[in-house]
C-alpha cells in the first residue's frame, strides 16, 4: 500500500491536480450552496455552454487568448439573464433555455465554419492533469473572492432569495446582489471548463450542495457538508482515476453522485 | 432533536469512510494487476495503431524492449484524445515515445510540457512527399515506408546508447520493408487497373487523399467527416455536382457511411469502405498490412463490378 501512495504523489502533475482540487472543490461547495437554495442549477449550466459562444465571440474579435474571450462573454451573457429575467413575464426556466440554445447555436454555428469544430472538442469533457502553476495561482485568486463574497453577501443574499420585497425594504440592493453572485458564478464556472468539461461542471458545481441540502438542518450545517462533500469527491475521483485509468472529471461526479444518493435515501429514513 | 443531529454526523463520517475505503481497495487492485513489470527494459510507447504496428514489426524478439501503445487501440481517434493518468504515467517514466507528428498528436505539446526529459521520434520528419495540412501519412504507403526507416534509424541510435545489440532491429526493419514494397506493388497494380479505366472519387475522410493519390485517383471533393463535424448543405450539394455513376465515394466504417449511402442513393455512385487504420480491436504486427491490403481489394471490387 506505502508504494502504491508513494507511486501517486511523486508524479507532477498529480501534484499539481491535488492542490487544484484541494482550491477548486471547496469553492464549488461554498457557490454550490447558494446556487441550489437561489434555484440557479439551470442558470449556470447556461453559463457553461455559453463558454463555447464566448469562444466563437473570440474567434470573430480575433481575441488571442479564448480564456478572456470565453470570461468576457459569459459575464456579459449572466447580467443580460438577470436582466431579461427581473423584467420577463415567462418563468425562469423558460427564459434561460431561451437564451441558452440561440447563444449555443450561434457559438455552434461559428466554431463549425469549415469543419474546425474538432479543434474545441476537448472543452466538452475538460482535463484536470494539465493544470499549470499558473492556473493554480488563477484559483487561489478566484477562491479569495468567493470567500469574501460568502462572508460579506451571503445573508443578504438569501434574503433576497427568501423574499426579495421585504429584502428590498430592509435595503438591501437587490439588483446588485444578484448581477454579482451571476458575475461571480460566471467567472468561476468558465475559469474551470478547461479543466473540468463543459459537460460536467454543472455537475460539479449543484451535486455536492444538493447532497448536503438532503440532511443539512440550517444553512450553517448546508455550506459545511456541502464543501466536506466536495473536497471528499474530488479527492476521491482524482486517486481512483490515477488507479484505474479514467478521465478524472467525471470519476470526481460519479462520487458526488453517491454521495447525493446516498444523502437521499437517508434523508427519506430519518425525518427531523 | 440532538439525537438526530448525532446520527446524520455519524452518517456523514461512516459514508465518508466506505467511500475513502471501498477507492482504497479498487486502487489497490487495480495497482496490483496493472503494476509495470519490474526491470530496466527498454520502454517504447508509440502514439497509435499504425506507429504501433511499427515498433512491433522493428522490435519482434528485441531482448530488454517492451513496446506499447498509448491511446487505447479501441479509441483510435486521434484528435479528441485525452491522455489518461496511466498514459501520462507511461510517457513520464518510457525511454522512447514514437509519433506520427505533423499535428496529428493534439496532446503532444502538453506531454512534452509535463516530460521535459522525453525522447520523441517524429516520424512525420522522415517523409519527403507529404502535402501540405494533411499529416496522414501512413495511409500512403511509399509515406509509411519512410516513416519505418525513420523509426529504425532513430532507435537504433537510441539501443547503441544503451549499450543494446541492434542486429535484431535491422534485420526486422529490412523484413517489413520488404513486407511494405509486396504490398506497393499490388497498390501498383491496381494503379494500372485505374489508370484504363479512369475513375474518379469524392472523399470523406481527408487521410483518404494519400491512398487516392498514390493509386492515381483523381478526387474531385474532400470532406472530413468524424463524430462533432457537421456538414452543411451546401457542402452536400457541391459533393452530388460531381459524382457521377462511374465515380466512388470513399468513406471510413465509423463516421462516414450515413453520408457515403445518402450520397451514392442519390448519384449512383460507388460505395468504398476504406479503413483509415486507427481504430482496431485486436491489433498485432500484420494489422497494417492486412488493413491496408483489404483497402485494395475493396477498391479493385468496386471498380471491377
Amino acid at each position: 500500500m506505502s508504494t502504491m501512495l508513494h507511486e501517486f504523489f511523486q508524479y507532477d502533475f498529480i501534484r499539481i491536480a491535488l492542490v487544484a482540487i484541494l482550491l477548486m472543490t471547496p469553492m464549488y461547495g461554498m457557490v454550490g450552496t447558494l446556487v441550489v437554495e437561489k434555484k440557479m442549477a439551470y442558470f449556470s449550466d447556461a453559463l457553461g455552454h455559453s463558454a463555447l459562444t464566448g469562444i466563437a465571440v473570440g474567434v470573430i474579435c480575433q481575441v488571442v487568448d479564448s480564456q478572456v474571450a470565453m470570461i468576457g462573454y459569459a459575464v456579459v451573457f449572466a447580467l443580460l439573464l438577470n436582466q431579461i429575467r427581473f423584467r420577463g413575464k415567462a418563468s425562469t426556466d423558460t427564459i434561460i433555455s431561451v437564451c441558452a440554445s440561440v447563444s449555443l447555436a450561434a457559438g455552434l454555428a461559428i466554431l463549425s465554419r469549415g469543419g474546425n469544430f474538432s479543434n474545441y472538442a476537448s472543452l466538452l469533457v475538460g482535463d484536470v492533469l494539465s493544470m499549470s502553476r499558473k492556473d493554480l495561482v488563477m484559483l487561489l485568486i478566484l477562491l479569495v473572492i468567493a470567500v469574501i463574497y460568502y462572508i460579506f453577501c451571503v445573508n443578504a443574499s438569501l434574503a433576497v432569495t427568501i423574499h426579495p420585497t421585504l429584502a428590498k425594504a430592509k435595503g438591501y440592493r437587490v439588483r446588485l446582489l444578484e448581477n454579482l453572485f451571476a458575475v461571480l458564478v460566471a467567472v468561476m464556472v468558465t475559469l474551470s471548463i478547461r479543466w473540468i468539461g463543459i459537460l460536467l461542471i454543472n455537475a460539479l458545481l449543484i451535486l455536492p450542495a444538493a447532497a448536503s441540502r438532503n440532511i443539512a438542518s440550517n444553512m450553517r450545517q448546508h455550506l459545511c457538508l456541502s464543501i466536506v462533500f466536495s473536497v471528499l469527491s474530488g479527492l476521491l475521483g482524482l486517486f481512483l482515476s490515477y488507479f484505474v485509468n479514467v478521465a478524472t472529471g467525471p470519476v470526481i461526479v460519479i462520487f458526488a453522485g453517491i454521495l447525493y444518493f446516498a444523502t437521499l435515501v437517508y434523508s427519506a429514513f430519518v425525518r427531523e | 432533536m440532538r439525537k438526530n443531529q448525532t446520527a446524520k454526523y455519524c452518517f456523514v463520517v461512516l459514508l465518508s469512510l466506505v467511500l475513502i475505503l471501498a477507492t482504497l481497495l479498487i486502487s489497490y487492485q487495480a495497482y496490483r494487476s496493472n503494476h509495470p513489470k519490474k526491470g530496466q527494459e527498454f520502454q517504447v510507447v508509440t502514439s497509435f495503431v499504425p506507429m504501433y504496428t511499427i515498433a512491433l514489426n522493428l522490435l519482434d524478439g528485441v531482448e530488454g524492449v517492451s513496446v506499447t501503445n498509448l491511446s487505447s487501440p479501441k479509441t483510435g481517434c486521434l484528435h479528441d484524445y485525452e491522455p489518461t493518468p496511466a498514459d501520462l504515467k507511461i510517457l513520464s517514466t518510457c525511454d522512447v515515445f514514437v509519433v506520427n507528428g505533423g499535428g496529428m498528436e493534439a496532446f503532444l505539446d502538453k506531454a512534452r510540457e509535463q516530460n521535459e526529459n522525453l525522447t520523441i521520434i517524429d516520424t512525420s520528419k522522415g517523409v519527403t512527399d507529404g502535402m501540405e495540412d494533411n499529416a496522414h501519412y501512413w495511409l500512403s504507403v511509399s509515406c509509411y515506408q519512410e516513416q519505418t526507416e525513420k523509426v529504425k534509424t532513430e532507435l537504433k541510435k537510441k539501443l547503441e546508447s544503451r549499450g543494446l545489440p541492434t542486429g535484431r532491429l535491422m534485420e526486422n526493419s529490412e523484413a517489413y520493408l520488404k513486407k511494405l514494397s509486396k504490398l506497393q506493388e499490388k497498390e501498383q497494380e491496381l494503379y494500372q487497373i485505374l489508370q484504363k479505366e479512369g475513375r474518379e472519387a469524392v472523399l470523406l475522410q481527408e487521410s483518404f487523399a494519400y491512398l487516392a493519390r498514390d493509386l492515381g485517383v483523381k478526387v474531385n471533393g474532400v470532406t472530413d467527416l468524424d463524430e462533432e463535424r457537421q456538414v452543411s448543405a451546401k457542402e452536400v450539394a457541391s459533393m452530388m455536382e460531381v459524382l457521377s455513376e462511374d465515380d466512388m465515394v470513399w468513406a471510413d466504417p465509423v463516421y462516414g457511411q450515413n453520408m457515403q449511402s445518402t450520397l451514392a442513393k442519390q448519384t449512383g455512385a460507388k460505395k468504398v469502405t476504406v479503413d483509415p487504420v486507427t481504430v482496431c480491436s485486436d491489433v498485432d504486427k500484420d494489422t497494417y498490412l492486412e488493413r491496408m491490403e483489404e483497402n485494395l481489394s475493396t477498391i479493385r471490387k468496386a471498380v471491377s463490378r
